[in-house]
């Protein structure tokens, strides 16, 4: 995707580095309804995102239609250091992704 | 013979048909996901209940509830449909953090798979379509402990 869809932030402060992140995304959850032009909407949603610090994965989220448009995602970790990289990645079900490297501040 | 606008008409054509197939077989059937190549537990999402995605997702589905241990912090009151909440689990070696909402027909909201340094905290904005409860499942030492949140939904006009 050539426009960004990752706003990820972490902070570090007493030992614990605090990651937050929005994701712009439809998260369309699809209808089979019959619409006036005869198509259907299909759904078009987050199913994956991974978060890594240093090769390790911190967190895997799964997601389902449950999850609303420009989901918002927060947690922490014991460990990190100033200046060291987060990436956050996601993968919809139509194949498309991005990821988004941060610096620990 | 084949100018741009009849080769139009023919894409028309198939576009038509597809969407006729598809729209039939949608009212015959209920509703699931599509087919995807991922890790992803598709299963466990196109459970009808709560029982049925668990019993997907992690292989069991006796769940021990433990409110104490396991804090979720929503608002009462879901505006607008979308609601912010925090899941916190306080129960020792936390695998996984898993969100449903019994109501749904779909239950299965979200599942998030902890790094064990990871403090055992997710915040995160789900829909919700009715009032009623939410639900968080924790794993851990291979048990799922669960707490309930009931919220109650106004829509905004």
């Amino acid at each position: 995707m050539a426009k960004k869809t990752i706003e990820v932030r972490a902070k570090y402060k007493n030992g614990i580095t605090t990651i937050n992140a929005l994701i712009n995304h439809p998260m369309e959850a699809g209808s089979l309804i019959k619409h006036k032009a005869g198509n259907v909407i299909s759904p078009h949603f987050i199913q994956e995102v991974t978060c890594t610090h240093k090769e390790t994965t911190l967190l895997t989220a799964q997601w389902g239609i449950g999850m609303p448009m420009n989901p918002y995602l927060s947690f922490g970790f014991n460990g990190g250091k100033k200046g060291e990289e987060i990436t956050l990645k996601w993968v919809d079900n139509k194949g498309d992704s991005d990821a988004a490297t941060t610096i620990i501040k | 013979m084949n100018s741009p606008n009849q080769k139009r008409r023919i894409f028309l054509k198939g576009v038509l048909a597809t969407t006729a197939v598809s729209s039939a077989i949608g009212t015959g059937l209920a509703y699931t996901y599509p087919t995807t190549k991922t890790t992803w537990p598709k299963a466990a999402f196109n459970a009808n209940s709560i029982k049925k995605a668990l019993l997907k997702l992690t292989g069991d589905n006796t769940i021990t509830p433990n409110p104490g241990g396991i804090l979720i912090k929503a608002p009462a009151i879901a505006e607008n449909g979308i609601a912010h909440i925090t899941i916190q689990s306080n129960i020792e070696r936390t695998e996984s953090i898993t969100i449903l909402i019994p109501n749904n027909a779909l239950p299965l909201v979200a599942n998030f798979k902890l790094d064990p340094s990871v403090t055992n905290t997710i915040t995160t904005r789900i829909k919700i379509k009715n009032s009623g409860d939410i639900m968080a499942v924790i794993k851990a030492d291979n048990k799922l402990y669960s707490a309930t949140k009931k919220m109650r939904l106004t829509t905004a006009k």
